[in-house]
C-alpha cells in the first residue's frame, strides 16, 4: 500500500514554477529522505500533503486519501513537522500537546500518558511547565517534533527536523527518526542534511527545481553514479607499484592515495565489498588501522545529479 | 497506534475545545482585563464627572439611560477588535498555522471555535457594563427600565456583525495589527463618516451597520427623523435615526455575511 502518492503535482507561487509535475510514489514501512538544494521545491510539497497550500495542478494522497479533498481523513495518521514551527507562547508544553491531542479526539487518560511520554522522548521533561515563549529556537524544534509523534502516526512527514539543534539534538532526533522507522513507519524527511537523510533512510528521492531527478535507495543510487567509496586508514603510505594493484582488484574503479589515507571507488555488492577487504590485506599486504565506507557518496550523487540538472 | 475516535463527528467538540483555548489565551495576555479595565474607567468617569462637576442627572430615566449606552458602541468595538482582530490572522502571521493545520480538524471549525472566544469574552465585557447602567438606574431613579433588556439584545446582535466584519478582515489580513486597526478605524471613523456625508444628501444611510447600531439607544429613548430648514437659505440638516426592523436586518447581514466570507476565504487561504 502507498502511504503517500503524488501525481503530476505543479505549483506556481504567481509566474514562479515551485514543483514541475512531481509524481512520487512512497510505500508503507519505508522512509524515504527527501533531497535537494534551496527552493527545490521541497517544502512545496510537504505544505501540499498537510493541506497548508494547494497545487496548480495535479494531485497528492495520504493513505489513499486526496490531501486537498479529503485533508481531514489524510492527516489523520499523520505526524508532520512544518518548516520552524511556532507555537503560542502564553502555553506550556503540555498545554499545547493536550490542545492537540484533543483536536485529535485522544481519549484523556492515553493523552496524559502520550504527552508525558513524548516529552521525555525530546528530553522536554524538565520545562514541561514552562511557558513556550521563553523557549529557545532548538526547544521549540523538539517541540515540534513532540506534537508529531504524540499521537502515534503511522506517517511521519518531516521538513528539516534537525534545524536549529546542537549536534547533540541533531543526534538525539536522528535516533527518534531511527526508531520510527524500525517501528515500521512510514518517513518521509526534507532535508539538506545528506548526513542526516542517509543515516536514517533507506531510499531517497532528488528534487531540484520542481523537478524530480532520481528515486531510488540509497545503495542502488550509489552503485549508478558510482559514487560507492571506502576510505582506508593506513599504518603507512603506500608505494605506488601498490596502489597499481589494488587499481586491478576485483570491482574497484579508482584509487586515491595520500599520505596513510586510501580511498577506493568500488562497485559491488556488500559480499564484494568483504572480498575487497580480505584481498587487500591478504594478497596485497596492506597494514590497515581502520576500513569504511566513505559517508560522502550520497553527496557525490547529489551533486552529480544536481549539476546535470543545471 | 494511538486511538482516536471519529473525528467526523468531532466538528463541535473541536469548536468547543479551540473556544476553551482562546478563553485561555484572553486571559494570559490579558486582554480581557485590559477591556474590563476600559469598561471600568469610563463607567467611574460616567458616574463620577457630574457629581464632580455638581451637573445634575438629567430628570428622565430613560434620558440617562440612553446617553450612558451611547458608550456601548463604541465599547463593543474596542472588545470587537482587540478579541477578534487577531483571531484568523495571527495563525499565518505568527506561523502557529504551520502546527494547528496539520491535524485532522476543519479550518472552519477553528474559526467558529475563535468566533465563540470572541464573542463570549466581549459579552461579557458589554454584559457588565450593561449590569453597572442597571444599578445606575436604581441608584439614581429607583427604578428598572424593561427597554434596557431590548437594547442588550441589539447590543448583542451589533456585537455579531462587528464581530463578523473583524473575522472577515482578520481572514483577508496578513497581518494582525493592520486587521486589528482596519476593523477599528472602519466602525469608528469611516463608517461614521460616510454615514454623515450621506446624511447632509438628504438620505438616510440605514445600510450601514454603525448607523443600525444606534438602535441601541433608540429602544431606549425613541426619536424621530427630522428636517432643518432655515428661513430664506436652501440649506436643510437632516436628522436620521435607525428603524425597526430594517436596522436589525442590517446588523443580521454584516454578521451573517462577515462571518460566511471569513469561513470561505479561510479554507482558500495558503499558510506558504
Amino acid at each position: 500500500m502507498e502511504a503517500i502518492a503524488t501525481e503530476g503535482l505543479t505549483k506556481y507561487y504567481g509566474k514562479i514554477l515551485a514543483l514541475d509535475n512531481l509524481n512520487l510514489k512512497i510505500e508503507s514501512g519505508h522512509s524515504v529522505g527527501f533531497l535537494g538544494p534551496n527552493g527545490a521545491g521541497k517544502s512545496t510539497t510537504i505544505k501540499i500533503l498537510c493541506n497548508l497550500i494547494r497545487p496548480t495542478r495535479g494531485k497528492a494522497y495520504i493513505s489513499n486519501h486526496n490531501a486537498i479533498e479529503q485533508s481531514t481523513e489524510a492527516i489523520k495518521n499523520v505526524g508532520a513537522l512544518v518548516e520552524t514551527p511556532e507555537f503560542y507562547s502564553y502555553l506550556t508544553p503540555i498545554e499545547v500537546l493536550s490542545y492537540l491531542g484533543k483536536l485529535r479526539s485522544i481519549p484523556e487518560d492515553e493523552l496524559k500518558q502520550r504527552v508525558t511520554k513524548v516529552l521525555e522522548v525530546v528530553k522536554l521533561a524538565e520545562w514541561d511547565k514552562t511557558r513556550i515563549a521563553k523557549f529557545s529556537r532548538g526547544m521549540k524544534q523538539r517541540l515540534g517534533i513532540a506534537q508529531a509523534i504524540l499521537h502515534d502516526p503511522s506517517i511521519l512527514i518531516l521538513d528539516e527536523p534537525a534545524l536549529g539543534l546542537d549536534p547533540r539534538g541533531m543526534y538525539e532526533i536522528r535516533e527518534i527518526i531511527r526508531a520510527m522507522v524500525k517501528e515500521g513507519k512510514t518517513v518521509f524527511l526534507a532535508s539538506h542534511l545528506l548526513h542526516e537523510v542517509e543515516e536514517t533512510c533507506d531510499s531517497v528521492a532528488l528534487v531540484d527545481k520542481g523537478k524530480l531527478l532520481a528515486y531510488d535507495r540509497i545503495e542502488n543510487l550509489e552503485r549508478v553514479f558510482k559514487a560507492r567509496k571506502i576510505q582506508v586508514e593506513l599504518l603507512t603510505p603506500l608505494d605506488s607499484k601498490l596502489v597499481e594493484k589494488i587499481k586491478e582488484l576485483k570491482n574497484v574503479n579508482a584509487v586515491l592515495a595520500e599520505e596513510k589515507n586510501l580511498t577506493i571507488g568500488f562497485d559491488g555488492t556488500d559480499a564484494e565489498q568483504a572480498e575487497l577487504l580480505t584481498a587487500l590485506v591478504r594478497d596485497i599486504g596492506v597494514q590497515m588501522v581502520s576500513f569504511r565506507p566513505s559517508m560522502k557518496a550520497l553527496e557525490e550523487v547529489y551533486l552529480q545529479l544536481v549539476k546535470e540538472g543545471n | 497506534m494511538a486511538k482516536q475516535e471519529s473525528t467526523d463527528t468531532g466538528g463541535i467538540k473541536q469548536i468547543g475545545i479551540v473556544t476553551g483555548y482562546e478563553l485561555l489565551k484572553y486571559l494570559r495576555r490579558r486582554r480581557l482585563y485590559a477591556v474590563l479595565a476600559i469598561t471600568a474607567v469610563v463607567t467611574v468617569l460616567i458616574f463620577a464627572v457630574p457629581l464632580a462637576l455638581h451637573t445634575p442627572f438629567p430628570q428622565e430615566a430613560k434620558q440617562w439611560a440612553a446617553s450612558y449606552l451611547g458608550f456601548a458602541n463604541l465599547l463593543i468595538i474596542i472588545a470587537g477588535a482587540f478579541f477578534a482582530g487577531d483571531a484568523v490572522s495571527s495563525e499565518f502571521e505568527q506561523k502557529t498555522g504551520f502546527i494547528i493545520f496539520p491535524n485532522p480538524v476543519k479550518r472552519t471549525s477553528l474559526v467558529l471555535g475563535k468566533f465563540f472566544a470572541a464573542f463570549l469574552s466581549a459579552l461579557l465585557t458589554v454584559a457588565l457594563y450593561y449590569l453597572i447602567g442597571v444599578i445606575g438606574l436604581l441608584g439614581i431613579y429607583g427604578l428598572v427600565l424593561p427597554e434596557m433588556l431590548t437594547s442588550f439584545g441589539y447590543a448583542i446582535l451589533y456585537l455579531c456583525s462587528v464581530l463578523g466584519l473583524t473575522f472577515l478582515f482578520s481572514t483577508i489580513m496578513k497581518g494582525s495589527m493592520g486587521a486589528t486597526l482596519l476593523a477599528f478605524f472602519t466602525l469608528f471613523m469611516i463608517m461614521p463618516i460616510v454615514s454623515q456625508v450621506i446624511t447632509l444628501t438628504g438620505n438616510e444611510p440605514w445600510y450601514l451597520t454603525t448607523y443600525a447600531s444606534g438602535m441601541i439607544t433608540q429602544s431606549i429613548n425613541p426619536q424621530t427623523d427630522a428636517v432643518m430648514e432655515f428661513p430664506g437659505s436652501p440649506f436643510k440638516i437632516y436628522v436620521f435615526y435607525p428603524k425597526f426592523p430594517i436596522s436589525l436586518l442590517v446588523m443580521l447581514a454584516y454578521f451573517v455575511l462577515g462571518l460566511a466570507l471569513s469561513l470561505a476565504l479561510i479554507n482558500r487561504k495558503e499558510m506558504a
